[in-house]
């Protein structure tokens, strides 16, 4: 067994420190070592996009990323996009579509489609399926969940000054 | 995953010295074949390289004269997300969009779909097409390698113990060029191409006689095969949906192709016609600037 | 607003959407050991020696179990063909592995990867015994056998030198005369494969003793009593020894209605006595769970001038693979469902499941009923066809409505809406334009040039609830809190939600009745020790069951308050009207509790140079009844519909020789969001069912089984060619366009 290595990280807005060896991915690390089950392994070779994180601010498979290669860097998950006491307009929207069923997907999908939203916020419905052909769904049949995206996308552009998130419960 | 050393050079020389030393190590760019390859227990390396901090392996340049130099580990997205690279380029962008989702091109590099060399990678077609060329760094001294050649068998390179692909150089595109590059999967989007072509061509000042073709085809051959004797015909003749036609069938004809999971030998033969009937028809379009490099999924 | 019909929000979607719902594989207990399956990874062999010394030698290991471990090695959910671990020291049969994902030994060790390490040091000698992986030439004299071996069987007597799992017939009239009499005859030879599942999470599930000495087993699946009961009969315990607890449950569709990592959970946890978790990676889960039964269907139908189908002479086989899971079930349904929702004068069915050593083959949305339509379908397109006949009218004409005898002589249950749907979808489609908008998706549109279309309806019905004399009942209970007025209430009901809305319902239900917001209703849903069973979350029949249940139980709790108990509690079991099984000889039978239907038409678009087909458009037209939550019905509609275009279009479970081929989701391609449906069109009709809570009837299979055969009309329509064998991928069109070619 190598020995293991000490690596620090920028994770959801904290520096973090963790020992891994260097053949965890970083999904590993994320959901056995720091407990953020967030980010699911739904296929553990980047065909499914449950496993989607926010590296350096570019969407990737945490299941295609050893942990290791992420020091010094700066990885945001699920947990770290969800702000403390409301949801995101896009999770409201999922939630007002009823964009999820099982819901395994989702964490993967809220951090795919925040991130096109932060890098191209009025989406046409093409990239919005292109930007999620990565993100497999079982359960819903995509239309709810590209319908979510896109009317976050209206909402925001119509009201940009002001969150449309409600306060929910959490 | 098996248990392995990680290293994270900063400079070539200490790269090529890594991987001198240890003979099994591997090179880690985007890791989106190796780590899978890892897990499946197809590649047990004791030592990984990862490459991504050596600067020259990051260098992603454009020049309309000196053309493209594209750093082995820079991932897809820098590179499809280059407004003057794309412009440039469709073809070859078009080819790099195509590798994996948006979260396989945050990590993949076309380096690292160089040395996986599967038959089946979607850059390749379309960088030989572009007349690509490996720059490789190694114990001996550098030394190039056109891509055609740099792919030997599945899985397979050129490179010796020790060597590493440092950059890959583009050259500009001449004035009247067009390039283009399609796949065919059973999915719309988001798999291993059954066939993919690319093809890059020239033509003359008033759009009317190609000058000079290339076409390579991905998923017919045990390697990415360049279909030199389809550009030849082409050079010299004029634009007609009949010289097109026969250097399809030319393609059609080179094509070597298995049956397997993703498709027969029949199906890929009859793909490699169609496929490279289209791109070809493409690329004449964008020499002429009659298509603006629309991209896939961008309506 | 009444909460039954409103279409609120899913009472777990804040947790989902933040990712905070715990699913099996997010949970973990202080002191929990790891544990990993040693799977047989060969698909017929007798297991001769199983050497784990070195297993147990390795670092971090606690325990390996063998087949003498489990003290009765034995289980299944119909009947315990399948042993638990295969190996000696066990029963002779448990020395027999059948198939590739037979699990042998049970490797339990402190971390994760230790467990995997001393799993591969696990030696198997074995002498490999001939593989049988087509049904038919297992039903050969000299095939090899795969259950010689006697357990209870619940069909009567089984012939133990056959592979012959269980054989179903109807007879009604006399279908030779009545082809005699026919103006036109169809006959065809429809073939659908294997499919998997792929629902997000793979199993996973943690087991522990609890304080009070019972075992208690973490996991996803579809039927907590029923998982209970196969874990204590396995273990020789009593099932109040047991409690099963279902957290989130990432995605079912009938594939975790077996077992899978429950039993052997339950029993390393028992042995130890630590809490223990394992969880299966993708490959795991493709090679250890079972598949969507595949069919050879032999059709021969005939009709009048007129359009009056007159016989129908079905000849149908399924693989059942390695055990019998619910394969005798499946082929239940799949006896009735390949005459389609239609009244036949004359009927002839001849039905067999049989055993081979592919992957065992079972529950899967549908239960038998997507292929039975994909012949029935396929044989009333042609019929119309032939007649040159529209197809809404040749159905219009033999459609099952109000009174109609069914195959099994009995009287079709009241609430019969097979023509509503129908009419609905036709006139859905008139309106439709029939080219809608291109959009450029792939890769292939930029110079794509020559392209058909076409367009194609299907019919179906799927019963709702369990079959064929099963006995069908469902618990619950309801508790009204406050004092002058009521403040809140509490229900329990343990049907499992595995993503389709079943709690968001109950609480609907609940709200409904007792008139209170359905942010008052707190469920009680979560183990086997809250109430009895709930039955499973299978049969588009936890809606109504379940329905029925708490609003019965809401009515006797109201009369509870009224009577000024507080809080006011009381229980109710819901039993629905009896059904009964075939009879052997002729089928007669009154098969089923109700049905839901469905109709469908598909506009499809063929590259006629690759053979790709894309589905542009599809509109799904069900009777749900009552919708209980409408957005939630369309979500049932549409992910039906993509899963089904997947397996009319694309997904195939390959195997070869007995072991899987498409063991990754980059093999065994599930569709993605540029591959479904370009517009679906959900349209829900609201025609009460007489037996259902509000006039509601089960609805989430029954979208995905016109699908097919839709779009094989589309197709038929667009290229002139049929296409009897799915998937309908683009080699097998461009072949058929080849083939059409002069």
């Amino acid at each position: 067994m190598s020995s293991k290595v000490m690596v620090s990280t920028h994770l959801n807005g904290q520096e973090v420190t963790f020992l891994c060896e260097p053949r965890q991915t970083l999904l590993e690390v994320l959901r056995e070592e720091l407990g953020l089950t967030g980010s699911k392994e739904g296929c553990g070779n980047g065909n499914c996009g449950a496993c989607n994180v926010l590296l350096d601010g570019v969407l990737v498979n945490s299941c295609l990323v050893l942990a290791v290669e992420t020091d010094g860097r700066t990885v945001t998950t699920i947990e770290g996009l969800t702000p403390p006491d409301r949801l995101l307009p896009l999770q409201q929207k999922f939630l007002e579509h009823a964009a999820l069923q099982c819901g395994v997907c989702t964490p993967g999908f809220i951090v795919s489609a925040q991130a096109l939203l932060e890098q191209n916020p009025q989406p046409t419905e093409g990239e919005v399926r292109r930007w999620l052909a990565g993100n497999l769904c079982r359960c819903t049949g995509y239309d709810k969940i590209v319908r979510a995206v896109l009317d976050t996308a209206q909402s925001l552009a119509g009201d940009p000054a002001q969150d449309s998130a409600k306060e929910v419960g959490r | 995953m098996h248990a392995f050393e990680y290293v994270a050079p900063h400079s070539v020389d200490d790269a090529v010295t890594l991987l001198q030393e240890s003979g099994d190590a591997q090179v880690l760019s985007g890791g989106t074949d190796l780590i899978p390859q890892m897990k499946e227990g197809r590649r047990r390396p004791p030592l990984v390289v990862d490459v991504k901090h050596i600067p020259e392996l990051n260098e992603l340049v454009y020049d309309p004269v000196e053309g493209l130099w594209l750093g082995a580990a820079v991932p897809c997205h820098r590179i499809v997300g280059n407004g003057a690279i794309a412009r440039a380029y469709p073809g070859l962008v078009e080819a790099i969009s195509l590798i994996g989702g948006i979260q396989i091109q945050g990590r993949a590099t076309v380096g690292g779909n160089l040395c996986n060399a599967s038959p089946a990678a979607d850059s390749i077609p379309a960088l030989i097409a572009h007349r690509a060329v490996c720059h490789i760094a190694g114990p001996k001294g550098p030394r190039t390698v056109p891509v055609e050649d740099f792919c030997t068998a599945p899985g397979e390179t050129v490179l010796e113990p020790g060597e590493l692909l440092v950059k890959i150089h583009v050259p500009a595109p001449p004035p009247n060029h067009g390039g283009a590059y399609q796949r065919f999967i059973p999915r719309n989007e988001m798999d291993i191409a059954v066939v993919g072509a690319g093809a890059a061509l020239v033509l003359d000042e008033r759009g009317q006689v190609i000058q000079q073709a290339r076409i390579a085809l991905g998923a017919v051959a045990p390697r990415p095969l360049f279909v030199e004797e389809a550009g030849a015909f082409l050079a010299g003749k004029p634009v007609s949906e009949e010289v097109l036609e026969e250097a399809a069938r030319l393609a059609r004809e080179a094509a070597r192709p298995i049956t397997d999971m993703r498709g027969t030998a029949a199906q890929r033969k009859h793909l490699s016609h169609v496929l490279t009937r289209r791109v070809l028809i493409q690329a004449v379009q964008r020499a002429r600037g009659e298509e603006a490099g629309r991209r896939n999924g961008h309506v | 607003m009444r909460a039954v019909g409103s279409s609120i929000p899913r009472v777990d979607a804040v947790d989902k959407v933040t990712g905070l719902a715990p699913y099996p594989g997010d949970i973990d207990l202080p002191g929990q050991a790891w544990m990993k399956i040693v799977f047989a990874g060969v698909p017929h062999a007798r297991i001769t020696r199983l050497d784990v010394s070195r297993a147990q030698a390795a670092p971090g290991v606690i325990a390996v179990f063998t087949a003498a471990d489990v003290p009765v090695n034995e289980y299944g959910l119909i009947m315990p063909d399948q042993p638990v671990l295969c190996g000696p020291g066990s029963t002779p049969q448990a020395q027999i592995v059948r198939w590739e994902g037979d699990h042998v030994a049970l490797v339990v060790a402190e971390t994760q990867a230790q467990a995997e390490a001393a799993a591969k040091l696990v030696a198997m000698e074995y002498e490999e015994l001939p593989v049988v992986t087509d049904p038919f030439q297992a039903l050969e004299p000299d095939a090899p056998l795969l259950h010689p071996e006697e357990f209870p069987f619940p069909y009567g007597q089984r012939d133990r030198r056959s592979n012959l799992l269980l054989a179903y017939r109807l007879r009604r009239g006399d279908v030779e005369a009545a082809f005699a009499q026919a103006d036109v005859i169809v006959e065809a030879e429809y073939r659908t494969q294997a499919a998997e599942h792929a629902y997000l999470q793979p199993e996973a599930g943690l087991a522990y003793v609890r304080e009070d000495g019972r075992i208690e087993v973490i996991v996803a699946g579809q039927w907590m009593h029923e998982d209970r009961a196969q874990i204590a009969h396995a273990l020789g315990l009593p099932e109040e020894q047991i409690v099963v607890r279902y957290p989130a449950i990432g995605g079912a569709f009938g594939g975790r209605e077996d077992m899978s990592v429950q039993i052997v959970l339950a029993l390393a946890a028992w042995k130890t006595g630590r809490p223990v978790k394992t969880v299966w990676s993708r490959e795991e889960s493709i090679i250890g769970h079972h598949k969507r039964h595949p069919f050879v269907i032999k059709a021969k139908w005939g009709a009048t001038r007129e359009g009056k189908i007159v016989a129908a002479q079905m000849d149908v086989t399924s693989d059942a693979g390695a055990y019998a899971y619910t394969s005798t079930k499946v082929l239940g349904n799949a006896t009735l469902m390949c005459l389609g929702p239609y009244e036949i004068p004359n009927v002839h069915v001849d039905a067999r499941t049989v055993y081979t050593n592919n992957c065992p083959s079972g529950a899967f949305r549908g239960f038998g009923a997507p292929q039975g339509h994909f012949a029935a379908e396929g044989q009333v397109n042609k019929l119309a066809a032939a007649l040159g006949m529209d197809p809404v009218e040749i159905r219009r004409r033999n459609a099952l409505r109000e009174g109609s005898i069914l195959a099994t002589g009995s009287v079709v249950p009241a609430g019969c809406t097979a023509l509503d749907v129908l009419e609905e979808a036709a006139r859905r489609a008139a309106e439709s334009p029939p080219e809608p908008p291109v959009t450029l998706r792939t890769s292939l549109d930029a110079s794509r040039r020559r392209v058909a279309q076409g367009r194609g309806l299907a019919l179906s019905f799927k019963n709702v609830g369990f079959s064929l004399g099963f006995p069908e009942h469902c618990h619950a209970w309801v508790e009204i809190h406050g004092e002058a007025e009521m403040e809140r209430a509490v229900v329990g009901c343990v049907g499992a939600d595995v993503g389709q809305g079943a709690h968001t319902v109950f609480a609907q239900f609940a709200a409904d009745a007792l008139g209170l917001p359905v942010e008052k209703v707190e469920l009680r849903v979560e183990d086997t020790d809250v109430t009895g069973s709930s039955g499973s979350s299978s049969a588009s029949r936890m809606t109504f069951m379940a329905g029925n249940a708490i609003l019965g139980a809401a009515q006797r709790a109201l009369q509870a308050w009224e009577d000024e108990e507080r809080p006011a509690r009381a229980e109710f079991v819901f039993h629905p009207r009896p059904t009964t099984p075939y009879d052997p000889q002729t089928g007669a039978s009154d098969p089923n509790i109700t049905y839901g239907y469905c109709a469908q038409v598909a506009d499809v678009e063929v590259d006629l140079e690759t053979g790709h087909v894309l589905v542009k458009r599809l509109i799904s037209v069900n009777d749900v009844g009552k919708a209980v939550n409408p957005q939630q019905v369309e979500g049932q509609i549409e992910g039906a519909v993509a899963q089904s275009v997947g397996w009319t279009l694309l997904e195939n479970f390959v195997q070869e020789n007995g072991r899987a081929v498409t063991q990754r989701l980059s093999t065994y391609l599930i569709p993605g969001v540029a591959d479904v449906v370009e517009e679906i069109v959900p349209v829900i009709l609201e025609l009460p069912d007489p037996q259902g809570p509000l006039g509601a009837r089960g609805m989430a299979e029954m979208p995905f089984i016109p699908t097919a055969p839709a779009i094989a009309a589309a197709l038929h329509d667009a290229i002139g060619v049929w296409f009897d064998e799915l998937p309908i991928t683009p080699e097998r069109v461009w072949q058929a366009l080849r083939e059409r070619q002069p």
